[in-house]
């Protein structure tokens, strides 16, 4: 008790300013004086839940041609600013968000605040860039298919989920890519692209006051729009699903994936503290028995991923030289198993709560990392305060949540398994 | 107090921080940051015994070695160490690599005190228990299996091999799968006894502490480490081929991995800086550089073209990589090779001045967090780069002129003689290079 109190002192919650310009745009400013550094990033309430089949990759298309010429911007003329201001920038595409950032010198960040209101306004989607980033995209969609691991996690949503948009990887598919159209990503970026539909976060060396006062001269004059969201809901699993991906490889794979819950509700905490009880670091349950102890695997991890509308919880494991997958798969059930009739020990739990708030704290080290953390919990996460309240939440979990949520989700009718196997002789 | 302060360089200021160095009577050098932004501790400890070292026949024994030292010591088994750091969120695990290997840890800086006694107690009674010695060997054994399995980590561990053929640069710091499982606990013992030695590393610690109080606690932790004479091994010269090299790995894949490069200049090498910034314009500078240009941009032909210089203290690697899909292979290999031989003759002032406007605005950013200082910390002292480096770094950047440029891709650049390591359905026939010797 002594020791939670020590480092609950070390976790104090972080002071976010708040702001909503009339035109919808909110902004969120985080004050960290430590280096003369700011991270500006700026993030779209899209990316592939919005994707319907045919279309399915464009948000992350999009993210693509926002690098491209603008009204008043060549193709490069950006990223070149920004090499010479010193900075680092770069974008990324996921299941809610779209997102930009760049981190530059203090003095020197009201350049990416003025070119990101340049690349909500005046981005061109030329047509011939257009025609010769499809090649660029295509080529990053062989990529994750031509690893074996990343497209067996791609396999595991595309079974796990039938009727829900989480099923498609953020690439998308190689056919939608093929006749997506100039005008395709045109349309999405005018419809997605405004205040309304954006957040800003400026976390770093700067003065809250000032750096409002900036995010106004850039922005306030932009006409919001807010973008209405279809909300899809997957139809509850009724049977185990499994699947064989079959590849070049030496080595197997076993994945275990579960239905769980959305980001912020009440049930992610327990959720959460499972996933670090099983694996995380080397005194988790599967590293010390799977791994060590029983020999059956060479490495375990286990993801508990939530976003807006729902989340899952794998384990990913890679059987020992020698052990059968389908072994080292009943040596997983059964410690899933296990989670539900027999409770964590004290200690156990105590150490998983630990670990949450020693990392609380450790992402304080980059104020980068805040402005990520802020981005996701607002967007993906049911609001940015989440940044606080989840460590502290994490601290109410008991040994009886940890039983009821195993009961509840770790049950063969909501859980899809999938084995990467070598390539079988025909 | 029992340490003393052998010398202490110029105080070198990190964002408000002062970075000083000190060294133990025993030989230990001890590098501190202090900061207060957040209660947190990093801690390093380098050793100079990376896997350049491993005898013939067991290559990855330095990185089994750095393993086992948290494994169990002689008064704590392996689930006593990791229990009693990861139950007050701290982290400890081992790393090695070409040149050194070592400890990396990290904690809220209440628990200084159990991360720097857990530090002392791996670094100097560490037991390599059998047991354990097997179950680490199968995990980097499984690792090891694994990479080979993806495209990217494969052509990684080939082109080092084609490079640098049996120089012990040619294997990655976890070696080879049949060579790990060769390793015996008399062989860890045998080379921890060679180079784990307080005269042969060095700590490093940033974060949250007094200053005095952690030299004093280290001095009661690690001042017990005994010195000994270290006597590092000869590392043979690397042979240099005279004309192109090539090798294909066949994977049914629907790209061609491609990497394109040759050894390159060693930690130290006087012209490093302009040669840093000959690369940021060839291919180190992200979406900027000539062959992002021209392969991505223009042509459309992969997602990423960058390319990097790789620095050990024996020699360096200069790699160049391209995914791209297979039928194009030949035509990216072109290119790579013609933006080299165009760098000879061409560099325009404008490059010149972007690449060193980013490398001098760019420098406060990459140490801008403890853990970022400790890495930068490691740098100056791996690469002896003295007490005024963070000060004189714009200075070095800025007396890169256009001549300096030229000569750099003078002696660092090859189209002349390289090796070309390709992953994917391709064959010799797919790519034409003039003089290549295509090898099994």
């Amino acid at each position: 008790m002594i020791q939670l109190l020590c480092i609950l002192i070390a976790f104090s919650p972080i002071d976010v300013a708040e702001y909503e310009l009339s035109n919808g745009l909110k902004v969120f400013i985080y004050e960290d004086h430590f280096a003369p550094v700011v991270s500006t990033q700026i993030y779209y309430r899209v990316g592939s839940y919005n994707e319907l089949r045919g279309y399915t990759g464009i948000s992350h298309f999009l993210e693509h041609m926002s690098f491209k010429s603008t009204k008043n911007y060549k193709t490069k003329d950006y990223d070149r600013r920004i090499e010479e201001m010193g900075g680092e920038e770069n974008g990324f595409t996921s299941l809610h968000r779209t997102g930009y950032f760049a981190n530059l010198h203090k003095d020197r960040y009201e350049f990416e605040l003025e070119f990101e209101a340049e690349r909500m306004t005046n981005l061109l989607v030329d047509p011939e860039e257009f025609e010769s980033e499809k090649g660029v995209v295509m080529e990053e969609r062989r990529l994750w298919h031509n690893d074996p691991h990343r497209y067996f996690f791609e396999q595991l949503d595309l079974v796990s989920y039938t009727n829900h948009p989480y099923r498609i990887s953020i690439v998308g598919f190689m056919e939608d890519l093929e006749r997506t159209t100039r005008d395709d990503v045109y349309d999405w970026y005018r419809t997605f692209y405004n205040p309304a539909n954006a957040v800003i976060i400026i976390a770093g060396s700067i003065e809250a006051d000032d750096a409002l006062r900036k995010v106004k001269k850039h922005f306030a004059g932009i006409p919001g729009k807010k973008v209405d969201e279809m909300v899809f809901t997957e139809t509850p699993q009724e049977g185990e699903r499994r699947f064989e991906l079959r590849r070049d490889v030496r080595t197997p794979v076993v994945g275990i994936q579960y239905h769980t819950v959305p980001a912020g509700s009440p049930e992610e905490c327990a959720l959460d503290v499972i996933a670090m009880i099983l694996t995380y670091g080397v005194s988790s349950r599967f590293e010390t028995d799977l791994v060590r102890k029983q020999g059956l695997a060479t490495e375990v991890r286990v993801y508990h991923n939530t976003s807006k509308y729902g989340g899952t919880f794998i384990v990913y494991a890679v059987p020992q030289e020698g052990i059968e997958p389908v072994i080292l798969e009943q040596a997983l059930l059964k410690e899933m198993e296990r989670l539900k009739s027999e409770p964590v020990t004290d200690s156990e739990l105590q150490k998983a709560k630990n670990q949450v708030l020693a990392q609380a704290v450790y992402g304080r080290d980059a104020p980068t990392r805040v402005g990520y953390m802020l981005g996701w919990w607002e967007i993906e996460g049911n609001g940015w305060q989440n940044i606080n309240q989840y460590p502290v939440s994490v601290q109410e979990v008991t040994k009886d949540d940890i039983m009821n949520m195993a009961q509840k989700y770790f049950l063969k009718n909501n859980r899809t398994v999938g084995y990467l196997l070598p390539v079988e002789e025909q | 107090m029992k340490y003393m302060v052998l010398f202490l360089l110029v105080a070198v200021v990190l964002h408000g921080s002062i970075m000083e160095r000190d060294t133990l009577d025993n030989g230990l050098i001890v590098i501190s940051i202090e900061a207060h932004k957040i209660p947190v501790v990093e801690m390093r400890a380098v050793i100079f015994a990376g896997s350049v070292f491993d005898p013939s026949g067991v290559e990855g024994l330095a990185n089994i070695t750095s393993q086992m030292l948290v494994r169990g010591t002689e008064s704590r088994v392996l689930d006593s160490i990791v229990r009693s750091i990861e139950s007050v969120g701290g982290e400890l695990s081992a790393f090695a690599a070409e040149d050194y290997a070592g400890l990396r840890g990290r904690a809220l800086s209440k628990d200084i005190g159990l991360l720097m006694e857990l530090f002392s107690d791996c670094l100097q009674n560490p037991r390599f228990d059998s047991g354990e010695l097997e179950n680490v060997k199968r995990e980097v054994i499984g690792d090891i299996k694994v990479d080979t399995d993806r495209p990217f980590n494969l052509i990684d561990r080939a082109f080092r091999k084609l490079v640098f053929g049996d120089h012990p640069l040619g294997h990655y710091p976890n070696g080879y799968d049949s060579t790990v499982a060769l390793i015996t606990e008399d062989d860890v013992r045998t080379f921890y006894d060679e180079y784990y030695s307080p005269n042969n590393a060095f700590i490093i610690c940033v974060g949250d502490f007094s200053k005095k109080e952690l030299l004093s606690a280290l001095d009661r932790h690690l001042g017990t480490w005994k010195r000994k004479e270290v006597q590092h091994p000869v590392i043979p010269e690397v042979q240099i081929s005279d004309h192109p090299v090539g090798k294909i790995i066949p994977m049914d894949i629907s790209q061609a991995y491609i990497i394109l490069g040759h050894q390159g200049p060693a930690v130290g090498a006087p012209d490093w800086y302009e040669t840093r910034v000959m690369n940021f314009i060839y291919g180190g500078s992200g979406l900027t550089s000539r062959i992002s240009w021209k392969i991505r941009e223009e042509m459309g032909l992969a997602y990423v073209a960058y390319s990097r210089f790789y620095r050990f203290q024996n020699s360096g690697l200069f790699a160049a990589e391209v995914q791209t899909r297979k039928e194009m292979a030949n035509q990216v290999v072109q290119e790579l090779l013609n933006e080299m031989k165009r760098l000879d003759v061409d560099v325009q002032q404008d490059e010149l001045d972007r690449a060193k406007q980013y490398y001098i605005g760019h420098f406060p950013l990459s140490y801008d967090t403890y853990r970022e200082m400790a890495q930068m910390a490691g740098y100056i002292e791996i690469e002896k780069l003295g007490g005024d480096y963070l000060e004189k770094f714009p200075d070095y950047i800025e007396a890169v002129d256009l001549d300096k440029v030229k000569t750099a891709t003078r002696n660092h650049l090859h189209p002349e003689r390289f090796y070309l390591m390709v992953v994917g359905d391709v064959s010799p026939e797919d790519i034409q290079v003039e003089g290549i010797e295509w090898v099994e």
